[in-house]
């Protein structure tokens, strides 16, 4: 499978080999997690049915004291904490269960591919990978970082790395405060068959809030309007960032967002290109209200995978050539 | 009081037209520096091509007419004046004749795999796009400053970039932009 360009694994996934593969090297895992998850759910049913007459009780015991304002407040503080209890046995139940869940199918399930592994969030060294972040250039302003699943491996000859990631900021008014995400998608790093050292960066857009220099990088002027009017792009070498962004590449980037509607920013540094794809959900999950040997899910995250994969193609990042 | 409201004018449309003569400054500097810079690529190429040449004799003994002309062609690229429309001629020519030896190469498979000549061909590759991309930087540093020379009031000091401003774009060479027959690859 190693060699199959994203399109050929979505249409192979669809066939009767990979149906067997599931079959013969991740269902016999899961049937005892799938026991695990009816009983957390048969668990957090009776939790709340029993939350619910409970707060029915409350309810009509307290109804006396709704006439006095201090009472309706008391009312309210004892629903919610009944509410709360009734429903809190499932967040760390699906913490937990999602944690083993991936433990025994993620990797078999992404060595179908190829030689990709799946590195757990706890294994990554995080305070490298804010300091990269914070080296990309690329968001003006975040103060948190998570990370979630990742993938490393080969794709058709380069190097590549994806990390679901979260990047976010918290704004103190007064006492109460807002979280604004600022990118909740993947970072897909991958090795480049051209030789560069410098730093190119290709920003959204903020048409008249767009700045003249970001840090040691210039505002670099290309001539595809089209790209221009979506993307900015800054580089510390005028030459190096035209000899990257050809006037295909540009195209091929624009053609790529507009057809996925995926919000995308693409550095060059160290020799690497990182895309950054907004794709402004959760990946690689599984629900909880469907069987956990269910075929069809498996089959999604690895469709999800190719499609990710895919802006490796569209890019065509493989080739040496700047056509 | 209105001696110190004139003085006060005076000074911001002072600042105002240094201002727009320090931009169009910037914009020629601008254009010089990616003319140089399309220098340092050329001067990349014209250090490869006599490394290419040495490896090919040996191989294309029916082509020593054409790497004659790319000899002399570079021999003239490198004496023409930089930014020049004469030196554009000769380095379109020169790689429009290197293209044409690049096709021949296909005819000695001997050559064609020649671990020397594919290395130098994938430098001459390289070295092509980098040229490629600093003619882009070029072109658009042009059109920046002919911009701010142009349009009021950076035409009252397009005088101060005369020389630069009225430079020629980069084009394709005319044979670049034929269609191809691809009859004659087959």
């Amino acid at each position: 499978m190693q060699n199959l360009k994203s399109k050929d694994l979505i249409l192979a996934l669809a066939t009767d080999d990979f149906r067997q593969y599931f079959d013969e090297n991740i269902r016999p895992h899961l049937y005892e997690i799938e026991e695990i998850r009816k009983n957390r759910k048969q668990f957090n049913l009776v939790c709340a049915v029993v939350g619910i007459i409970v707060a029915i009780i409350a309810f009509v015991h307290f109804m006396p004291l709704l006439e006095d304002p201090f009472g309706r407040v008391f009312t309210v503080i004892v629903m919610v904490i009944i509410f709360s209890w009734a429903f809190r046995g499932s967040f760390p139940t699906r913490r937990d269960y999602k944690r083993k869940i991936k433990e025994k199918f993620m990797q078999s399930l992404f060595s179908y591919w190829g030689d990709f592994q799946y590195l757990y969030p706890e294994s990554i060294d995080v305070r490298a990978f804010r300091e990269f972040i914070k080296n990309l250039l690329i968001f003006e302003r975040y103060d948190d970082i998570v990370m979630d699943d990742c993938l490393r491996g080969h794709y058709n000859g380069l190097r590549i790395s994806i990390m679901e990631t979260d990047i976010s900021y918290t704004v103190q008014n007064g006492k109460s405060s807002t979280t604004h995400q600022v990118f909740d998608g993947m970072v897909i790093s991958a090795s480049m068959n051209k030789n560069f050292n410098g730093h190119t960066v290709i920003r959204n857009d903020l048409g008249f809030a767009n700045p003249k220099v970001v840090k040691h990088l210039e505002r670099i002027a290309l001539e595809d309007v089209e790209f221009e009017k979506k993307f900015e792009v800054y580089s510390n070498d005028q030459v190096e960032a035209r000899y990257l962004i050809t006037p295909s590449f540009m195209k091929r980037l624009v053609d790529w967002t507009n057809r996925n509607k995926v919000k995308t920013l693409v550095v060059f540094k160290d020799g690497e290109v990182h895309i950054l794809a907004d794709y402004r959900k959760d990946m690689f999950e599984l629900p909880l209200d469907t069987s956990a040997t269910d075929f069809k899910n498996y089959q999604r995250i690895l469709v999800e995978f190719a499609q990710m994969l895919s802006i490796v193609d569209a890019l065509k990042l493989e080739q040496d050539i700047g056509l | 009081m209105v001696s110190w409201i004139l003085i006060g004018l005076f000074i911001v449309v002072g600042l105002w037209l240094y201002s727009i003569y320090a931009n169009v400054i910037k914009n020629a500097n601008f254009v010089n520096e990616s003319l140089s810079s399309i220098d340092v690529q050329l001067k990349k190429r014209h250090d490869l091509i006599p490394n290419i040449l040495t490896i090919a004799k040996k191989f294309m003994e029916h082509e020593k007419g054409l790497m004659e002309d790319i000899t002399k062609l570079r021999t003239q690229a490198s004496e023409a004046i930089s930014g020049s429309s004469e030196k554009f001629k000769l380095e379109s020519e020169l790689n429009s004749k290197f293209g044409q030896l690049m096709v021949q190469v296909e005819n000695y498979p001997n050559l064609k795999s020649d671990q020397t000549m594919m290395q130098s061909m994938r430098t001459y590759n390289e070295v092509e796009e980098h040229i490629s991309a600093a003619r882009r930087f070029y072109n658009s540093s042009l059109t920046q400053l002919r911009n701010s020379v142009m349009i009021f009031p950076g035409n009252l000091f397009a005088g101060f970039a005369s020389d630069t401003a009225y430079l020629d774009y980069f084009h394709t060479d005319e044979s670049s932009k034929q269609p191809v027959n691809a009859s004659e690859y087959l």
